[in-house]
């Protein structure tokens, strides 16, 4: 199930939260609703903690994670990277990159096996990235925009690319990653995909503005419904078609 | 293309339709003329009349035409219906007399027109008038039979049930009096009327009933004998319209209580006759009355034998009691899932390209590599399996509201730590500073293993150590120098091929020395030297030397030989021209002159001409 939520009136919600199958990052703000709907979906099962980096909210931009590691930027305060270090699991490597480019999260889009950054990232993070994340590192551009992390999600399951991908390139990309992939939005229409919604192999969350077309699409090519209900929208479905 | 025939215009008869056409002529053209008027003026004043009255009658009749449907143009099912209630000769000639009276009237119009222009008075005028007029009408009186059966067409039409050929219908039949009407009052919310004798309908109705949030139509026929096609009267033909033109799911109704006074066989005959009409339909076949006698009650052999029919014509089976409403929807549903299944089917089969495009691409990988299984934790899949809630049941907005709300409560982050091997250490103060140290610079948690390791390898370099071998090194170094001194000649002598050599001018005292060191006496050389430098910066030296080429004057030219030359695009100014070092006035008149264009000032052409004294301000 694809959950709506909203950040402080912001439908950004990929900006100020990190989910991972292994953890949850929520960006800290005045109240506490946004970290409860994570909290009520993910406790019990994975940690979700607060967290800031350098100060700022923008957690899930500058930042880049999956099971096995978690990337921060240069700009992470000595006092963030031992927060982060004492709330995750000893399993996870976090790794403080040196890296021009410190939006690591929208440079990088990444699952537990495949990378996706930015063309202009150097050689040495390329590296930290393969070692830390346990990836294979692609340089690509998705859609003709350097910024992959922001404009792709990806889960082990599938992924959502920017709505102008060409048919050729989601093909291509899709062997790159070795999944299922799909062009779409999120929010009404926004193509910045990683902006709009967090996913991992059994939950996603994503802006409040997003409708149900586009929830429909989300929740089948990340199968998230497939162990609850076994796809049981196929009737109205076939009734759409017929009202073609 | 809608089919509502509600909205065709009412047919007058011919009578009303000569009292329309003449009174609107009288009203609509003017009524005034005079016997001493201009015959022109006369002339026009009837060839108006004629002419308008002939445009009157034309659109009555030419909209009677356009609005009436026309039956190779509409769907085969209303064609074929009209056929059956209206006899398509019949309505076809009717129509025809019409078209045919419009021409007439037309024809009429013109000769009468054409002689009108040879008028030569009033009266003739009048005359040829009002024959034309009255031929008009006689054609128009002859329309009556025709006029009269359209309007009861049109009446008959308006009243047809709207039925949606294309869209997705349940059509039922059978034979008279087995419940067809009673489920159609069960299904939809058609009010058809039931009553215990054969033939209570007399004609199609139709109702809709909604179903997995799609309308659906359900067309009720008039019961049907098992007779031939030749020998059906028009209530049954109706039915059999419907049936044969309509892409549906054709529900065929067996009373298995027999109570409709046709035995099961019977019926089943009827269904076999009939099934020409159901080839390529889903088709569904519905056991009423089942609280009179049960399916289980009927003979082996019946049941058998419409299982077999089922079976063969890949029907479903569903029982239904109208009385009780047993298995009402349950038919229903059956029936609008075989034909929604049957319609996508045939549609994504036969429908365009685009249609297909217009759905979502999804990019499937194309060769796997390799096994990426999820990481969904086990937690998440007993809860999905299990379909309960987190067992996590503390609400952290319970907590915010408890400890002083939004914006006043917040999480401490030693709460989220992990793995803590001491719990107490929990809540422990670690600085950030300490005695002006950056704490977090000095934590190393492999430091002493870090340290081991360096000094290891020191140990390892230490014992590796062997002493210098100082001949070796000489030899080596003897090597070097000669290479050093070598290349430098090779450049210094280049240099001077180049002329770009400048030999370090030796101070005397280096080179007293040098002759003191080898006994000889300086003096004279200094002499020799000062006679030298002083004829080098004499004008007569500079004047002897032949190298005036670009205008650069003596001492300039040696001097700049030792230096290599850089090459400018700006030519040197040819000497006297200008004298050397002019002022600034000079420059700036030189300037001026150069860029001053002079024009004429009293040009012949503006100055001379008639205009005596200057008022226009062109020549």
């Amino acid at each position: 199930m694809a959950t709506r939520t909203m950040f402080e009136n912001s439908n950004e919600v990929g900006v100020f939260s990190k989910l991972t199958n292994k953890y949850c990052m929520v960006a800290v703000g005045g109240n506490e609703n946004f970290y409860s709907v994570f909290e009520s979906e993910l406790a019990g099962h994975i940690p979700v903690i607060h967290t800031s980096i350098a100060g700022t909210r923008i957690v899930g931009r500058v930042t880049s994670g999956n099971s096995n590691g978690l990337l921060v930027p240069s700009i992470t305060t000595d006092n963030e990277l031992q927060l982060l270090r004492n709330s995750l699991p000893d399993s996870i490597k976090i790794e403080r990159v040196e890296e021009r480019l410190s939006a690591l999260g929208n440079c990088i889009a990444c699952n537990d096996y495949v990378a996706l950054i930015h063309p202009d990232l150097d050689k040495e993070t390329e590296d930290i990235i393969a070692d830390t994340l346990k990836v294979e590192v692609f340089r690509t551009m998705v859609a003709g925009n350097v910024l992959v992390g922001s404009y792709c999600s990806l889960s082990n399951q599938g992924g959502l690319v920017h709505p102008m991908v060409s048919i050729e390139e989601l093909d291509e990309l899709s062997s790159l990653l070795q999944i299922p992939l799909c062009a779409g939005t999120v929010n009404r229409g926004s193509d910045v995909i990683a902006a709009g919604l967090v996913v991992n192999d059994w939950s996603a969350f994503c802006g409040a503005d997003t409708t149900s077309t586009e929830i429909s699409v989300i929740e089948n090519i990340f199968r998230l419904n497939e162990v609850k209900q076994g796809g049981g929208q196929v009737g109205v479905r076939t009734g759409l078609v017929d009202n073609l | 293309m809608n089919y509502n025939f509600k909205s065709l215009p009412a047919v007058p008869t011919a009578k009303e339709l000569i009292d329309i056409v003449l009174s609107k002529t009288q009203r609509k053209t003017p009524t005034e003329i005079h016997p001493q008027m201009q015959i022109s003026r006369i002339r026009k004043f009837y060839m108006r009349k004629v002419k308008f009255t002939q445009s009157t009658i034309e659109e009555k009749l030419g909209g009677m035409l356009e609005k009436f449907p026309k039956l190779d143009d509409i769907h085969p099912f209303y064609a074929d219906l009209m056929n059956v209630l209206y006899d398509k000769d019949h309505y076809k000639l009717a129509l025809g007399h019409v078209n045919k009276a419009n021409h007439m009237v037309e024809n009429v119009a013109k000769d009468y027109v054409r002689m009108l222009k040879y008028a030569d008075s009033l009266y003739r005028g009048k005359t040829l008038k009002k024959a034309a007029l009255g031929r008009m009408c006689t054609i128009l009186k002859k329309l009556t039979n025709s006029l009269t059966y359209l309007e009861e067409v049109r009446k008959h039409l308006s009243r047809l049930p709207n039925i949606d050929p294309n869209s997705r219908s349940l059509i039922i039949t059978g034979y008279p009096n087995v419940g067809k009407s009673s489920f159609m009052n069960l299904v939809t919310r058609a009010n058809v009327e039931v009553q215990p004798y054969a033939f209570t309908t007399k004609s199609l109705f139709v109702g809709h009933t909604d179903y997995d949030f799609i309308p659906w139509q359900v067309i009720d026929t008039p019961g049907l004998l098992d007779r031939p096609l030749e020998q059906r009267n028009t209530v049954e033909m109706q039915g059999i319209t419907a049936l044969a033109h309509l892409n549906s799911c054709i529900l065929f109704f067996i009373d298995i209580s027999e109570t409709c006074t046709y035995k099961i066989p019977e019926q089943i005959q009827l269904f076999r006759s009939i099934q020409p009409l159901f080839v390529n339909k889903p088709i569904g076949i519905v056991l009423t009355k089942t609280d009179i006698k049960k399916w289980e009650e009927v003979d082996l052999e019946h049941r058998n034998e419409i299982e077999s029919l089922a079976a063969e014509h890949k029907a479903f089976i569903a029982q239904v009691s109208n009385e009780n409403q047993d298995g009402v929807m349950n038919c229903r549903n059956l029936a609008c899932e075989q034909l929604k299944a049957f319609r996508s089917q045939f549609k994504s089969k036969h429908t365009t390209a685009t249609y297909t495009r217009a759905q979502p691409y999804v990019a499937m990988p194309k060769n796997q590599i390799e096994d990426r299984p999820v990481n969904i934790p086990e937690s998440v899949l007993t809860q999905m399996q299990s379909g309960e809630k987190s067992p996590f049941s503390q609400n952290i907005k319970e907590m915010q509201e408890m400890n002083g709300g939004a914006g006043v409560f917040y999480i401490p982050p030693q709460e989220h730590f992990v793995d803590l091997e001491d719990e107490d250490w929990r809540y422990d103060v670690m600085p950030e500073f300490f005695e002006g140290k950056n704490v977090m610079d000095y934590i190393d948690p492999d430091i002493m293993d870090k340290l081991n390791d360096l000094e290891k390898e020191e140990e390892v370099l230490d014992d590796a150590h062997v002493p210098l071998d100082y001949d070796e090194m000489r030899e080596i170094y003897e090597i070097r120098r000669k290479i050093f001194l070598r290349r430098k000649r090779i450049q210094q002598e280049s240099m001077i091929r180049k002329g770009t050599f400048k030999p370090k001018r030796k101070e005397w005292s280096d080179v007293r020395e040098g002759l003191e060191q080898l006994g000889i006496d300086p003096t004279p050389l200094k002499d020799k030297i000062k006679e030298k430098r002083k004829r080098e910066e004499s004008p007569e030296f500079t004047s002897n030397v032949d190298m005036d080429i670009d205008g650069d004057t003596g001492v300039e030219t040696i001097k700049k030989r030792f230096r290599t030359k850089s090459k400018s695009l700006v030519k040197a100014r040819k000497p006297g021209t200008i004298k050397d070092n002019p002022d600034r006035e000079t420059l700036k008149h030189m300037a001026k002159v150069a860029d001053k264009k002079h024009f004429d000032t009293k040009p012949k052409h503006l100055n001379t001409g008639k205009s005596g004294i200057g008022k226009r301000d062109y020549r």
